[in-house]
């Protein structure tokens, strides 16, 4: 038990290093992977991300260990049984069309990535056929959409309108957010989920993948 | 007499340090540039081009730095009012808030901006002895579409303001059209030789210019129009965590818009705009209270003052409070006090502003007037009748006297500041005149001058061929 004690707090510390030697040796001690992946790690990640929520730990200090996290995973992965360490789910996500806006965005690709979901960020100014194909290509679970703009408000319902009408939005959930954005605007432009923040994205994105 | 000094957050040898850091990011980072044709300006020039990559030479920059003017006339389309920015001025300017999505007020709380809300601010604005700048977005209207927006909220800027302009980042071909439309009211190739609208454009920090911005940079550089190159990164975010190290990166980031403008046109108007915050690093987000903020941005203020000799512009009237209570005004007045001492030639977001510039408040607004009429008579230092020491009249008063009767007193009692909202009764006045606190003589205040203004500012030919000329391009 105590070696997966000191697995969950040297994620906690975000201590890459320490985090991996750990792993290693709990291996080595015979620990069994998945046992490791699900009380250690998983449950320290639990651990980060309430206390991201009550102000306890800082936003670069719980990105300091979700990338702790994702050496650690990788060093269990191949024995790991298939379907055990596979992403939480596929997210596509940009900043729309005429905005810039970034900073935000890139913090919630952050904390999607940090509770495994696999994303692919298309940056800025995103056009409604790169996100049309970039959908048809990767097929997602969650397509993200961030503005800061009002003037880009409307390119979000835009987009919505296009992805609905290509049909790809069947069975894929659309997340908007961005510091003008609100729950009512979301949900008039046909948005499945609203994030005020990114660790509140993160947890809604886990939520509708359950749901 | 201005004061003896203002404020300095470094000596001078930490300057040139700073300046020397800068100009090893300039030419061993360098930075982007999401535009052919400024690159293969900065090729032409002799900077080193790869992608969208520029590193810009020591030799570049210091000529960039030497063509830029040191000071700039801004003309209103009144005369009268037109302005001296940097060298010379003799006062901060003050230029109306922008770019806020909500508006409040005391009787209607927090809502989505409307036109209407926009008209208001541009008439407070107007009407306002501190604000010496017209123009800007002081909330965004949202009830008109996005693709009418410009040029309607521009056409509704000439009507209801004539002093000098500041306007946002637009596509050429938009900045073209509203030249042309501002030529309509003044006459053809006036602005020429007249500057009369700057254009704040950001770098998308770290080190990075995208495509619009580069356009307003040029196309206003080519019109004889300046630009303010305003730097936001977030300390820890998208510049780092050092203060010194924020303006060392932000002070790259203006430099390289500064040598965009100069090869564009030699001598065209720059003002060198840093705008940085220590953000809330608990969630990564952007907050303007924080009084490690301007520990950055005076220090910019400083390289361009001492260095460059360049003018300068601000974000001066910040604050995180979400209804003008207590903490919007002391986060204000903290925020002027540094951003005005430091000496920056124009603040801006500092007339109504709440909420790290989600909204904009009327009634702030006024309290915003005074408080920035506090510290422009501080700055104004000693001067006229202050410097004399007063040894005769001291004598002829003596102990026990009184200087309340004397002729010097009579003469000059009027001439000492006064506050426009806040309240200097007794206790007993105050409650014998309805109890009123800050905000609600603010909100009286409001109305009526929104009262007194009158409908337009333009002759009503002008507006009607400036509304026709509006009509014929949507
Ligand atoms: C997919 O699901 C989701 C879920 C949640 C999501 C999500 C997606 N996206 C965001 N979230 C949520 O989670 C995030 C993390 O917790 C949060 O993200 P935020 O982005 O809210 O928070 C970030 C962590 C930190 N916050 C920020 O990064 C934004 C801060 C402010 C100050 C801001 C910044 C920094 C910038 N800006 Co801009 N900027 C402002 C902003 C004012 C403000 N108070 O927000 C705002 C948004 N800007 C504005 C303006 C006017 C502009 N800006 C512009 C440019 C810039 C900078 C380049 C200087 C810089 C951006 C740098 C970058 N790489 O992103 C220009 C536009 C450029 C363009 N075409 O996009 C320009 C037009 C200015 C000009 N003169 O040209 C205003 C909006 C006006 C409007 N029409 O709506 C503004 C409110 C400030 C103001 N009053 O002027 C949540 O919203």
């Amino acid at each position: 038990m105590s070696d997966l004690q000191s697995i969950t707090d040297a994620l906690i510390a975000g201590d890459d290093n320490a985090l991996t030697q750990k792993v290693q040796d709990a291996l080595d001690a015979g620990t069994n992977a998945s046992t490791i992946l699900s009380e250690a790690l998983i449950a320290g990640m639990d651990i980060v991300g309430g206390r991201m929520e009550t102000g306890e730990m800082f936003i670069p200090e719980v990105l300091m260990s979700a990338m702790a996290m994702g050496e650690a995973v990788a060093i269990l992965k191949p024995l790991l049984a298939e379907g055990e360490a596979t992403s939480a789910g596929k997210v596509v996500i940009g900043t729309v069309k005429g905005d810039l806006h970034d900073i935000g965005k890139n913090l919630v690709v952050m904390m999607l990535e940090s509770s495994g979901f696999d994303v692919t960020d298309l940056g800025v100014d995103v056009n409604i056929d790169t996100f049309l194909t970039t959908i048809r290509e990767k097929n997602p679970d969650i397509i993200g959409l961030s503005a800061l703009l009002t003037t880009t408000m409307p390119m979000m319902r835009e987009t919505i309108a296009q992805i609905n009408a290509s049909g790809l939005g069947d069975g894929v959930k659309i997340m908007v957010g961005g510091a003008p954005v609100d729950q009512a605007f979301a949900r008039e432009i046909g948005a499945d989920i609203y994030a005020s923040d990114a660790g509140s994205a993160s947890k809604l994105a886990k939520e509708m993948m359950h749901a | 007499m201005a004061l003896a000094s203002r404020i300095k957050v470094v000596g001078d040898a930490e300057l040139s340090r700073i300046h020397e850091a800068t100009v090893e990011i300039l030419e061993k980072t360098g930075i982007e540039f999401k535009s052919e044709e400024a690159l293969a300006l900065f090729k032409a020039n002799g900077a080193e081009v790869s992608g969208h990559r520029v590193k810009i030479p020591r030799a570049l920059l210091e000529k960039s730095i030497e063509s830029a003017p040191s000071s700039i006339t801004l003309w209103g389309r009144d005369e009268a009012k037109k302005i001296t920015i940097g060298q010379g001025q003799p006062r901060t300017h003050v230029e109306p808030s922008n770019g806020c999505v909500f508006t409040h007020d005391m009787d209607r709380g927090r809502r989505a901006s409307t036109m209407a809300d926009l008209i208001n601010f541009f008439k407070l604005a107007h009407q306002s002895p501190v604000c010496t700048i017209g123009g800007a977005i002081p909330v965004e209207p949202n009830d008109v579409p996005p693709e009418e927006r410009a040029l309607r909220v521009f056409f509704e800027t000439l009507k209801h303001t004539d002093k000098p302009l500041k306007r946002n980042v637009q596509p050429a071909h938009e900045i073209e059209e509203m030249f042309k439309m501002y030529e309509v009211a003044m006459g053809t190739g006036y602005l020429a030789d007249h500057p009369s609208i700057y254009a704040s454009v950001n770098p998308l920090s770290p080190l990075a210019f995208d495509t619009e911005p580069i356009e307003t940079i040029m196309t206003y550089a080519r019109h004889n129009q300046p630009v303010t190159i305003l730097s936001c990164a977030l300390a820890g975010i998208s510049a780092p965590m050092s203060l010194l190290g924020a303006a060392v990166m932000q002070n790259a980031e203006i430099l390289g818009g500064l040598v965009l403008s100069q090869m564009t046109q030699p001598g065209a108007g720059l003002i060198y705009a840093p705008a940085s915050a220590v953000p809330n690093m608990m969630n990564a987000q952007y907050v303007t209270g924080s009084p490690e903020t301007h520990l950055i941005n005076i220090v910019n203020l400083q390289l361009a003052e001492e260095l460059y000799h360049l003018p300068t512009r601000t974000m001066g009237g910040l604050n995180d409070a979400k209804v003008p209570d207590a903490q919007s005004g002391y986060e204000t007045m903290q925020n002027l006090m540094q951003c005005m001492l430091g000496g920056a030639h124009i603040i801006n977001e500092c007339l109504g502003v709440l909420d790290s510039i989600m909204t904009n408040s009327f009634e702030k607004f006024i309290m915003d007037e005074e408080m920035i009429s506090r510290v422009l008579r501080f700055m104004q230092g000693i001067d006229g009748i202050h410097t004399d020491l007063s040894t005769e009249l001291i004598d002829t008063i003596g102990p026990q006297g009184s200087f309340l009767t004397h002729p010097s007193t009579m003469k000059n009692c009027r001439t000492a500041w006064r506050p426009t909202v806040s309240d200097w009764n007794s206790q007993e006045m105050w409650e014998k005149k309805g109890s009123e606190d800050v905000l609600t003589r603010a909100n009286r205040i409001v109305k009526e001058r929104l009262a007194a203004c009158p409908e337009s500012t333009l002759d009503p030919d002008l507006e009607k061929e400036l509304s026709a000329f509006v009509e014929s391009r949507l």
